[in-house]
């Protein structure tokens, strides 16, 4: 309340200065007419008398509509621009280049948005512009600031301050007129003059006018001559930046990783959350285990592949199938669904795998010690695996899957001292597989956690695991049973993946607590799965299930669904932008419906009804040829403050006025009405009075 | 005393003169007091000393043929002072109640802010419902009661800012402001032998006020004049910077004094201008500002201003 129209941020920026922003906003957007149309919207109050009315409560509506306007708009250019998937590329990829071209995507989402703001805005700006509101106080463009006035009225309060919408809304324009990149040589001295010209109220009076427009003009000149300057600067500082992230990226870049640490599948086993999703064939139990790698380097603390390479597999030309094998024998399938990680996943494949097809990825690839991934792929990775009996498409038996030199001697020696207890160095494969089964089986039994802290590395584990323990998870038994048939010289790997076992609806389930290591043996023809592992350890594992795990599993299952549904062609993205569209429309409905517009449109109607009286005064052709020669009434001063105002002012003398003030004013505001007698006066007086003005 | 004419606009004329006799150049003052007085109200008369609070006072109480008492508050004044008190009477052997002075017409509560809270609270039933309750008794006031309570806003020591309540009770805060010079003349001159106030006498009956009284009730409102005293008030209590807005007491009192000014001016109805008059000695004095307005420099005055500036009139 106490700042005054006087105040600078009440003033109201000097004439044409935003409808000259606006041209050139619609000039660089590629829009000059609606540049234009809106350039219009806003001066034209400068020359008409007519003016909207509206209160605080109506611009807080007003607003709260248009900061729904805006996310609509936002949301829109975001999905119309494929926001969703520009993102999830830039986040999943691991190509710098794709990441690089989809940052630029999004950075060109934002720019077409904020293109589009001036017209956003231009709804409230355009009201504020049409109405005699001397500045909108701050809390206006803050729903939340309103909200605590409004719960908290006993609080202190924020000082009244007040702004003139027309300065912010000026800002904005300029900004997202410098928003493209290609401008012209006169972008950059037309945006001076244009600040130059809104500064000019704020200038020192100490200095002559024709100073500061010399300024002004020495400004215009240089920055012609900076654009050249400006320019090249631009075009260094985009070759630095791509020398930058070529750079950056070529140190980051490498994603075949083959190595894997023994304990960290301990942090998997601690989780519940749905990590496969396996659909057999009717009446078809799954495959039991799914194997996603094999290692068959054995140091200590981890295993690791020793051929790094994968090959890609090329789908058939006839039927689109992958072919892993040559063997084409496969006796049942299932579909397996997993979600991708950054546009790639490895894949968990039963034993015996042959081919896939109906994959949603672009590449699969393979190595030889069986392990496949693919690349580009869905977010939902779905697969139809064929498999058999029969060997799947790891490579026999590498001079590695028999090497126990990376094992350090204290390890060696207690393997050693096993096999020859067990006999295994004189056994067949077959035999020695069978041995180390019971002799797990026997002495062994599963446990999550071994109890002496000073037992860190796994190489002291393992010793300890075989000698003194008997107890562990699968990892030590995986990795004991691999160890131990290579003394019997049978070639082992170790094998990872995840053990089904849990029937979900029609569907089985695998967790990321089934998680599971095993061995593969090599028996002479094909690699056969050894797990040693008590098969308590489901058990065990599934006695550590949250609480909330039923309402995760049926959150799980709805994704699932929906992301199946979106990869099998729903185009959600319409969905998502008619149900906000619908949502906001609704909310900026509820915004508007009470503001004073429409009421005054309910006023308007009633008086054509009849009500209230006194709105069809003969009185009121008097008021506004008054109007017309001394400008309007304030809406606050009532009409006989302002005819003495204007009689004092030197404007129209009293003579007839005061009689047709009086019955004007019982015409209107006494209930009883205005006799009709009276009624006829004052037509006659007013007809008199207009006469004589003529 | 004998009146040609007792018509409710001849009494206020008349009452008008009579004080207007006593108490020079605050026409506009009188008419507010008058206002208040005919609409049923209260008067909290808040001004500098000296500036005629209490002769104002005084000047209606005698201008009128009713009762009058005073009461001088001082902080050892006790609420029973006020409304009286029980007292035994050993021959009848029985509690006899003795009204206080706030048993009358027309009460001047002199100073009333250097009485403690405690005390001022006494009064809070009297005002708006014409009645006290005492010894568990209800005890009604006469039909006229109209309390006239003065204070002087730059003392602070020794003082008790009126509770928000007890000034939503009053209908109308009014200040008399120093005189001009030539008005302060004709004062000490009229006053050079005796003060005006001896001469003045009754000019009119406890029933020509309940008349007036009655009269004012009868004055209609238009509907959107209604609207627009409730639009005034309401704004205050969405203004920033007012911790309390108006009470709907404000929005009655508006009304009310409203339709008393119509009376006088013999308009026979209430017109936007006189709602633009009265509205700030009926609104302002009820509104709480925030300490952060007020050292801002802002005024309960000014705000309400500022309210009439920003809402728009019936015309």
């Amino acid at each position: 309340m106490s700042d005054t129209v006087d105040s600078p941020g009440l003033r109201p920026p000097p004439p044409l200065v935003v409808s000259a922003a606006l041209l050139l906003w619609g000039w660089q957007a590629g829009h000059p007419l609606l540049g234009l149309g809106a350039a219009v919207v806003l001066e034209l109050p400068r020359f008409l008398r007519f003016r909207l009315d509206p209160g605080q409560d109506d611009f807080n509506r007003l607003w709260n509509f248009t900061m729904l306007l805006f996310l609509g708009v936002g949301l829109y250019v975001f999905l119309a621009r494929d926001g969703i998937g520009t993102v999830n590329t830039v986040v999943n990829t691991d190509s710098p280049g794709a990441r690089m071209q989809g940052l630029r995507q999004i950075s060109y989402t934002a720019l077409m948005f904020l293109r589009w703001l001036p017209l956003v805005l231009l709804p409230f700006t355009a009201a504020y512009a049409w109405s005699n509101t001397p500045g909108l106080p701050w809390t206006t463009f803050s729903f939340y600031l309103r909200k605590k006035l409004q719960s908290a009225p006993r609080t202190p309060s924020l000082p009244p301050l007040r702004v003139n919408p027309l300065w912010p809304y000026l800002g904005l324009t300029l900004f997202t007129a410098s928003g493209t990149t290609d401008h012209g040589a006169e972008f950059l001295p037309l945006m001076t003059g244009i600040l130059a010209g809104s500064l000019w109220p704020w200038r020192n009076r100490r200095f002559r006018s024709l100073v500061w427009v010399g300024l002004v003009l020495f400004l215009v000149a240089g920055s012609f001559a900076a654009g050249p300057g400006l320019a090249l600067a631009r075009r260094l500082w985009q070759d630095w930046e791509n020398r930058l992230i070529q750079n950056t990226g070529a140190s980051e870049f490498d994603q075949l990783t083959s190595y894997t640490a023994i304990g960290s599948v301990g942090r998997l086993k601690q989780s519940s959350r749905i990590v496969l999703r396996v659909r057999t064939m009717p009446h078809e139990d799954p495959p039991r285990l799914l194997r996603e790698a094999a290692f068959n380097v054995f140091q200590p603390n981890f295993w690791r592949a020793s051929v790094r390479e994968y090959d890609e597999v090329l789908p058939s030309v006839e039927d689109g199938v992958w072919w892993l094998s040559t063997n084409r024998q496969a006796e049942t399938s299932v579909v397996i669904s997993r979600y991708s990680a950054r546009g790639e996943s490895p894949l968990a494949l039963p034993a015996g795998a042959l081919a896939l097809h109906s994959l949603t990825a672009l590449r699969l690839e393979t190595n030889p010690l069986g392990a496949a991934r693919v690349k580009d792929a869905s977010p939902l990775l779905v697969g139809t695996v064929q498999y058999g009996r029969s060997n799947g498409f790891g490579a026999p038996p590498l001079k590695e899957d028999l090497s126990l030199d990376q094992l350090p001697p204290a390890e060696q020696q207690v393997i050693n001292e096993v096999a020859e207890e067990l006999g295994l160095p004189t056994q067949s494969p077959a035999e020695a597989i069978r041995t180390v089964q019971r002799y797990f089986s026997a002495n062994f039994e599963y446990s999550l956690w071994q109890p002496d802290p000073k037992t860190s590395g796994n190489s002291c584990a393992l010793e300890a695991f075989l000698r003194t323990w008997h107890a562990g998870h699968c990892e030590y038994f995986a990795t004991a049973t691999a160890l131990l048939l290579r003394q019997a010289s049978v070639p082992t790997r170790y094998a990872v993946g995840f053990a089904v076992h849990e029937p979900r609806g029609d569907e089985w389930i695998a967790r990321a607590r089934d998680a599971h290591a095993w061995c593969l043996a090599w028996t002479g023809d094909h690699w056969e799965q050894v797990d040693t592992t008590p098969g308590v350890w489901y058990e065990m594992e599934a006695a550590r299930t949250p609480w909330w795990e039923g309402i995760r599993d049926r959150f799980s299952d709805w994704w699932y669904r929906f992301a199946r549904w979106r990869q099998q062609g729903g185009n959600w993205q319409i969905y998502v932008l008619a149900a906000s569209l619908i949502i906001l429309s609704w909310l900026g409905w509820r915004q508007l419906r009470g503001s004073r517009w429409r009421q005054a449109k309910r006023a308007k109607a009633r008086t054509a009804g009849g009500s209230p009286p006194g709105h069809d005064s003969e009185f009121y052709a008097v008021t506004r040829r008054l109007e017309t020669a001394h400008g309007p009434r304030p809406a606050h001063e009532t009409l006989p403050a302002w005819l003495r105002r204007l009689h004092l002012a030197g404007g129209p003398g009293s003579e007839g006025l005061d009689e047709m003030l009086r019955l004007h004013t019982r015409l209107r505001f006494d209930p009883d009405g205005l006799p009709s007698d009276r009624r006829a006066e004052l037509v006659r007086l007013a007809r008199e009075w207009l006469a004589r003005q003529q | 005393m004998t009146q040609s004419d007792n018509s409710p606009r001849e009494v206020y004329a008349r009452l008008h003169e009579a004080i207007t006799h006593v108490i020079r150049g605050q026409d506009r003052a009188i008419r507010h007091l008058l206002a208040a007085f005919a609409g049923g109200g209260h008067v909290l008369l808040d001004d500098f000393p000296g500036t005629g609070k209490t002769t104002l006072a005084k000047a209606l109480a005698r201008a009128l043929d009713v009762r009058f008492k005073r009461i001088q508050f001082t902080p050892d004044l006790l609420p029973s002072d006020i409304l009286g008190v029980a007292i035994y009477n050993q021959k009848a052997s029985e509690f006899e109640f003795h009204e206080g002075p706030v048993f009358t017409n027309v009460l001047l509560a002199d100073e009333v802010n250097r009485a403690s809270p405690r005390t001022q609270s006494a009064l809070l039933e009297a005002m708006a419902e014409r009645q006290v309750s005492v010894e568990g008794d209800r005890r009604h006031l006469p039909e006229l009661f109209l309390v006239i309570a003065t204070q002087n806003p730059v003392e602070f020591r020794g003082t008790y800012p009126l509770p928000e309540a007890q000034m939503d009770r009053f209908a109308v805060q009014l200040t008399l402001g120093y005189l001009e010079p030539e008005e302060e003349a004709a004062l000490l001159e009229a006053q050079s032998h005796h003060h005006p106030l001896d001469d003045l006498t009754p000019c009119a009956t406890l029933e020509d006020a309940l008349q007036l009284r009655r009269a004012v009730n009868d004055i209609p409102v238009s509907p959107e004049l209604r609207r627009y005293m409730v639009d005034l008030v309401a704004a205050t209590r969405r203004t920033v910077g007012v911790r309390l807005g108006a009470s709907p007491r404000a929005s009655l009192a508006l009304l009310q004094v409203g339709k008393a000014l119509a009376l006088f001016d013999g308009s026979g109805f209430v017109t936007p201008d006189h709602i633009q008059e009265i509205a700030v000695p009926v609104i302002a004095h009820r509104l709480v500002l925030d300490p952060q307005a007020q050292f801002s420099g802002q005024s309960n005055r000014g705000i309400v201003e500022d309210i009439l500036r920003q809402t728009p009139v019936p015309a």
